[in-house]
């Protein structure tokens, strides 16, 4: 759809003016060489043409990617003034064209990105879940933990030391070390034997009580 | 209010384009960031124009380093209202400068030891 451009003196949007004959005559001075005249035409197109952007692509959240395109449109005329041929069209509207093109190409892309944002947004939500899962997990088990302890104690601890022993199993130790620490005992080649000895018995009474239940 | 808005957002727009020429030799831009990131005065105070000025300054095509130099550099400087000599002076460090950045170290190594011939002479 093409936005119809302010007529040669009428106003643009917001009391923008643009006088196209004063546009024209400053795009002869810039390539004869005037040095004012660059800075001078862009006083005269900047403000409308951004005006102009904002109406033609509507919908930026940022007003600034609007006018980043026409900076960018208009920079790239300052570069080469010459690639612009007034036969074809005015200076405005030839800047308008490739302003308002860019804002479009801007847009599709800032568009894609939310996109891809919104997929990472939701694979780090389910990555959250994923490990909510796991504390739930946990909580079962120290539910399942609790619950044997409560209920069925008796047929697991039958000598001092071996809730110590259970309750490192559930909690997965499998160091011995940690055993002969729960259990008080020294490190040497005899404790460890029987503290070996005294989990396997443990594990086999949580195996026959896993069967039974 | 409304006018300092309207300002303000007048010399973003201004820096924007500065900003986009500072990288582009083909503008002043380019002499006048390459001097104020490594000499002093500031660039305003050497061409002698107020600070709000300099972007105009700054969008002005750079003359290129040949025979019409001066012409160029007296053509800016009057349209403008600036210092030729600061601006000769900034232009021709930007030169200078550009021409170091791009010369290869062997280049360079050369060119240094041609001079220290020159200084055994």
């Amino acid at each position: 759809m093409l936005l119809a451009l302010p007529k040669p003196g009428c106003a643009s949007p917001k009391g923008v003016q643009l006088d196209h004959a004063s546009v024209e005559a400053a795009h002869q001075r810039v390539v004869t060489g005037d040095p004012l005249a660059r800075s001078q035409l862009v006083e005269l197109v900047l403000p409308p043409l951004i005006a102009f952007v904002h109406r033609a692509v509507p919908g930026f959240a940022d007003p600034q990617d609007v006018e980043e395109c026409c900076l960018d449109a208009l920079f790239e005329y300052l570069q080469n003034p010459a690639s612009y041929d007034p036969t074809r069209a005015r200076l405005f509207t030839w800047l308008a064209g490739k302003a308002r093109f860019g804002a479009l190409t801007r847009k599709r892309n800032l568009r894609r990105q939310q996109a891809f944002e919104k997929i990472v947004t939701a694979r780090i939500q389910d990555e959250r879940l994923a490990n909510d899962k796991e504390v739930e997990g946990e909580v079962i088990d120290v539910i399942a933990v609790g619950e044997i302890v409560e209920k069925h104690l008796k047929e697991i601890v039958k000598e001092d030391g071996d809730l110590d022993i259970f309750l490192l199993i559930a909690a997965g130790a499998r160091d011995t070390c940690d055993y002969l620490d729960a259990l008080s005992m020294s490190d040497t080649p005899i404790h460890r034997r029987t503290v070996i000895a005294r989990r396997e018995r443990v594990r086999g009474r949580l195996r026959r009580l896993r069967e039974r239940l | 209010m409304t006018n300092t808005t309207t300002q303000e957002r007048s010399e973003r727009w201004r820096e924007g384009l500065v900003r986009r020429a500072e990288s582009d030799p083909n503008f002043v831009a380019f002499a006048v960031a390459a001097w104020r990131q490594r000499m002093s005065p500031a660039p305003e105070e050497l061409l002698g124009c107020a600070h709000e000025d300099l972007w105009r300054v700054a969008l002005a095509r750079a003359p290129t380093d040949g025979p019409k130099f001066s012409s160029d550099v007296r053509r800016i400087a009057t349209a403008l209202n600036i210092s030729e000599s600061g601006l000769a002076r900034m232009l021709r460090f930007a030169h200078v400068s550009a021409r170091f950045s791009s010369a290869s170290d062997q280049g360079m190594l050369r060119a240094a030891r041609k001079f220290d011939k020159r200084s055994e002479d």
